[in-house]
């Protein structure tokens, strides 16, 4: 149903073996709540490398806007390392946002009403005091955006122009990471695909690396080189995209996949992974996933698996799928 | 084969918010047991349709002509009475968000039993308790404690589900499920849309399911109806509208699904404004081929027995077709 369409990458990518410009290692982030501790982010650790795109998929709670915002300083760790372009990522966010920039979900909610645009994609220059100049044009023509615009408010602008004004924003500094939170959840098919191919157009123009995180796996498929599954605060299964989706080895990344709708399948409904995720609040031993796993065997009740690396692809298994 | 009778049937029907019309001349039908999948993006009429059908359009919204059929009545037409017999009993609904259209301040149990009061008559208690039954029906796991949770007690899903029970409390003919699992993850939604699917072969019912995503319509459509500019642009089979898509803009939103290329196509322009819509084709504006005949507006015109489309390019088609068979 998935089998991966021969889909050429090209040629910026195959120099994307470079040094990790963004490394997370064994990251933990616990919630305190009443009734008990939720550890959102459970020992989860990755590699962005320069100019890629990284995609973190899972479900709904899973931790991947948690450990977002670890990465932009935004949420202390309880464990592990943040390293953006070799320096720990500190409470002191001093210039971390000329390293790091963000793209929310939603442009409506993450622009101020009462700005006029260009005073937005500005601010982050003034903040980290750099004169403006005419980098605010510059930059809305790098995104498809006429710089007579902005003097526009963001209600005057169509969902599709908005978020292009939250991607200059997160350009203005000319960050080597950008990270994505479901930049097109909120956008119709059309614009989706816009936005889209800028995305890309832009990686390829400023090579910058993306940080993408999205619970829509076919723009994932299409967007990213390399995808991190993510359940309950671990990362089950990293790997390229198109190998991890023709062939997933984590029951859950398959799972995740034949749930997903396709215009393949007209009149068949997709796979139901049955259960939703467990209380985070309940400590749990062995594999997270154990509680709705066709390919559970003994010993997931107690020991979390080792990581198995096969083909430039990690996944955490004991009993994998086999192809 | 007996040909079925639709069980809900819009014939010409327009929606005006004063001087501007937002649905221009909708004809859908759809039969028991059948899915008819509404697609389209945003502001494109999908969602008014479905609360024109229930007489719940916002205020300002008034139907200005055509008809809605439905058990030998016109909706159009008939008292808010007779339409609040309807709401929730004959006609239900499940819209996106369960959590702002859940009430959180009352019991799960008494917001099923509403439903279940309004329409049949039981006491208090029955109501209750077939609210209980409602829940084990959609899967609900422990449903008579959950009967007793308040909404933010439940999970995501639950509450999905919960929906779902309510909206299946009275057995209704026609279900319209409005964006009922836009708000959920992939597996929840795989979840919910089974559970739809069999509760509708178990009761035979008719679901008019609207929704901006086409993978979920096709997986579940048994015909589609494209709208585009408050019109039904294209409207057949499942197969017919996904495979052999005929109106430009359906073709071009198939395309702009991420596939196998590695850049993606992407209508271009936007949609047109409402209040600037006049008498011609809608789309010509952002249409890649420019029919000659473009400041006419097209009807839905037969591609075949199962297929339309609003489209000038399909009347070519058909002349072409008619001078090779001379």
């Amino acid at each position: 149903m998935l089998a991966c369409r021969g889909r050429r990458r090209s040629g910026r990518n195959e120099g994307a073996l470079k040094e990790p410009i963004l490394t997370v290692e064994d990251a933990q982030i616990t919630f305190f709540v009443p009734g008990g501790s939720i550890r959102a982010v459970d020992g989860a650790s990755l590699e962005l490398r320069a100019g890629e795109t990284l995609a973190i998929v899972g479900e709904s709670g899973c931790g991947k806007t948690t450990l977002a915002k670890a990465i932009l300083g935004l949420e202390p760790l309880s464990g592990g390392k943040i390293h953006v372009l070799g320096s720990a990522v500190t409470p002191n966010l001093a210039g971390l946002a000329e390293r790091v920039g963000i793209v929310w979900q939603d442009p409506y909610a993450s622009l101020d009403p009462r700005w006029r645009i260009g005073r937005s994609i500005e601010e982050p220059l003034r903040v980290n005091g750099r004169e403006p100049g005419n980098r605010v044009s510059e930059v809305m023509q790098q995104v498809g955006l006429e710089p007579s615009l902005r003097n526009r408010f963001p209600h005057q602008l169509s969902g599709g122009q908005r978020q292009r004004v939250a991607i200059a924003r997160a350009l203005a500094l000319n960050p080597p990471i950008v990270l994505c939170d479901e930049p097109t959840a909120a956008l119709d098919l059309s614009i989706r695909a816009q936005i889209l191919n800028l995305l890309k157009d832009l990686q390829a123009q400023l090579s910058c690396a993306y940080l993408y995180i999205s619970h829509d796996l076919t723009t994932v498929r299409f967007v990213a080189d390399r995808v991190a599954v993510m359940y309950l605060g671990k990362f089950v299964e990293i790997g390229p995209t198109r190998e991890v989706f023709s062939l997933p080895r984590h029951p859950y990344t398959k799972a995740l996949l034949r749930s997903a709708p396709t215009l393949e399948t007209i009149g068949t409904l997709p796979a139901v992974l049955p259960g939703e995720l467990p209380d985070p609040r309940v400590l749990m031993h062995g594999c997270p996933f154990k509680t709705r796993c066709k390919n559970r065997i003994e010993i997931c009740a107690t020991d979390f698996p080792r990581p198995t690396v096969e083909d430039g692809r990690t996944y955490y298994c004991h009993n994998p799928v086999r192809a | 084969m007996e040909v079925p009778m639709p069980v809900l049937e819009i014939r010409g029907l327009r929606v005006g918010f004063g001087a501007t019309e937002i649905l221009r001349g909708v004809d859908l039908a759809v039969d028991s047991g059948r899915t008819l999948g509404i697609v389209g993006e945003s502001g494109c009429g999908k969602s008014m349709t479905g609360l024109a059908i229930m007489g719940l359009l916002p205020v300002g919204g008034k139907i200005t002509s055509g008809s809605i059929l439905f058990g030998g009545a016109d909706l159009a037409r008939v008292g808010e009475r007779r339409l609040r017999k309807l709401r929730g009993g004959d006609i239900a609904m499940v819209f996106q968000d369960p959590f702002t259209s859940l009430n959180p301040s009352m019991r799960i149990a008494d917001q099923i039993a509403e439903a279940i009061l309004l329409h049949r008559d039981v006491s208090v208690r029955e109501a209750r308790e077939l609210a209980v039954k409602q829940l084990a029906e959609v899967s609900v796991p422990a449903p008579a404690s959950a009967a007793r949770k308040f909404p933010h007690q439940l999970s995501g899903g639950q509450r999905q589900r919960v929906m779902v029970a309510m909206a299946f409390a009275c057995r209704p003919k026609v279900l319209i499920a409005d964006e009922p699992t836009t708000a959920l993850d992939v597996t929840l939604q795989a979840q919910i849309l089974a559970l739809l699917k069999e509760l509708q072969d178990q009761h035979g019912t008719a679901v008019i399911l609207i929704s901006h995503d086409i993978g979920v319509i096709a997986s579940v459509s048994d015909a589609i109806a494209v709208f585009y500019a408050g019109k039904v642009v294209e409207e057949g089979l499942a197969a017919d509208v996904l495979k052999k898509p005929t109106h430009p803009y359906t073709i071009g939103l198939l395309a702009s699904m991420p596939g196998g290329s590695e850049r993606l196509y992407s209508i271009p322009g936007q949609p047109p404004d409402f209040r600037t819509l006049r008498s011609a084709c809608s789309f010509r504006e952002r249409c890649p081929y420019k029919h000659a005949k473009s400041e006419v507006e097209p009807e839905l015109l037969t591609i075949s027995d199962t297929h339309k489309a609003a489209c000038w390019l399909v009347e070519d088609a058909v002349e072409a077709a008619g001078m090779k068979a001379l």
